[in-house]
């Protein structure tokens, strides 16, 4: 093995938790996302005299696992939804109750990222979470710049209104800010469904 | 003064995607507008919250990439054509001449397969007993996080959540690592508290 070619490898290798996150936020499993990277690291193998370089390695394994996953779910091998769905009724819980809510809140993250459409989804978490500047998404989408920016706000948009309905009815993906609504509601009166 | 500012933009602001120009303007408006702050902070809040919602995928050690299967998948087309032809040959022969003997070996394993069969359920339902004991200690005893190790540390269980139900029971939502297949086919579940002890009340297999 020459030594570029190692070396490409081990930035390949050391992207692999950047790379599970990604997959954990496309697929909503962990065990799905490991899948993921394992299928795209040897995707790569296979391909790396494909990539270019002097171009981001990041990028071209982001789309190699946003690949995967488009094609996992076009075979039906994703079966949507993986996280665990419970209904709260009253927390009660050892730890206190800062740690549990702030689970909580986590939770509910998790369960709403997993509701976004798959085209809304990816560019947010690309930009939102993995830091990529709209030109690389979009590069890794394989999509337009404008396309991307119209699916990331409306992919934050709709996850704003999944998280808070009542306070994020001010934001519009479209146009400009709306008024918002005078009739706020509580969290722990919305029942939540986590 | 009244400007209006497009969500996008204001997402483009968040995400250091404007110019210098654009983003005075942008800064002038939410200085101006508190419901335009407010939704600032509101998207500003949601990008943390999507990190650290998925943080955990950054947490502990990643498995190991395999980097083997691939080295199968690159061999020259002549080589993958050739490779099995010899030994399929000569597996055949292996096999007829292995026939006879396998027939005496499957007729005297018949024989013993209902001693073994009954040993094996034995086996299990005291697994299964072991397991619910477990459950039962990891519910009672661990905070939401923290696991407990079964089967010689092969598997754990993890409580992931606390809540009390309608009916002022509290239950435990649960999480299995690990562990053998055949005890343990569910990824987690959810038990309740009674006046017996923890009853499981789900299970979750995907």
């Amino acid at each position: 093995m020459n030594r570029s070619r190692s070396q490409t490898i081990q930035s390949i290798v050391a992207l692999q938790p950047r790379l599970r996150r990604f997959a954990y936020g496309l697929s909503g499993s962990m065990d799905e996302a490991d899948d993921l990277v394992q299928s795209a690291f040897e995707r790569a193998l296979q391909r790396l005299d494909q990539w270019q370089q002097g171009t981001r390695i990041d990028s071209w394994m982001y789309r190699i696992v946003q690949t995967g996953w488009l094609n996992r779910l076009r075979a039906g091998r994703v079966r949507g939804e993986h996280l665990a769905s419970v209904e709260l009724e009253e927390q009660g819980s050892d730890r206190s109750q800062r740690q549990t809510e702030a689970q909580m809140l986590l939770d509910k993250v998790r369960h709403c990222i997993q509701k976004l459409p798959p085209d809304q989804r990816a560019p947010l978490l690309l930009i939102s979470v993995e830091g990529l500047s709209y030109k690389e998404a979009s590069e890794v989408l394989d999509i337009p710049v404008g396309t991307l920016t119209s699916r990331l706000a409306r992919g934050r948009v709709a996850l704003l209104v999944m998280m808070e309905p009542t306070t994020a009815t001010g934001l519009n993906e479209a146009g400009s800010v709306k008024p918002q609504s005078n009739q706020r509601q509580s969290r722990s009166d919305s029942g939540v469904v986590i | 003064m009244s400007l209006s500012i497009e969500t996008q933009t204001l997402m483009a602001y968040i995400d250091g995607e404007l110019e210098a120009a654009e983003c005075q303007q942008v800064e002038q408006a939410l200085d101006a507008q508190p419901q335009l702050r407010q939704q600032y902070d509101q998207l500003s809040q949601l990008d943390g919250l999507l990190g650290a919602a998925l943080s955990p995928a950054l947490q502990g050690v990643q498995p190991e990439l395999d980097s083997s299967k691939p080295a199968q998948h690159s061999q020259a087309w002549w080589q993958r054509l050739l490779q099995p032809c010899w030994w399929r040959q000569f597996g055949v022969v292996m096999a007829w001449r292995a026939g006879g003997a396998t027939a005496l070996l499957v007729m005297g394993v018949l024989i013993g397969s209902g001693y073994e069969r009954q040993a094996q359920q034995k086996a299990l339902v005291a697994q299964q007993q072991q397991l619910q004991h477990v459950i039962d200690q990891a519910l009672e005893t661990r905070l939401s996080g923290d696991s407990m190790l079964w089967g010689d540390g092969a598997g754990s269980i993890t409580p992931v959540r606390t809540y009390r139900s309608r009916h002022g029971q509290f239950c435990r939502e649960f999480v299995f690592h690990g562990g053998d297949a055949v005890i343990v086919d569910a990824r987690g579940g959810v038990a309740c508290r009674d006046e017996q002890g923890w009853q499981i009340k789900a299970h979750y297999y995907l």
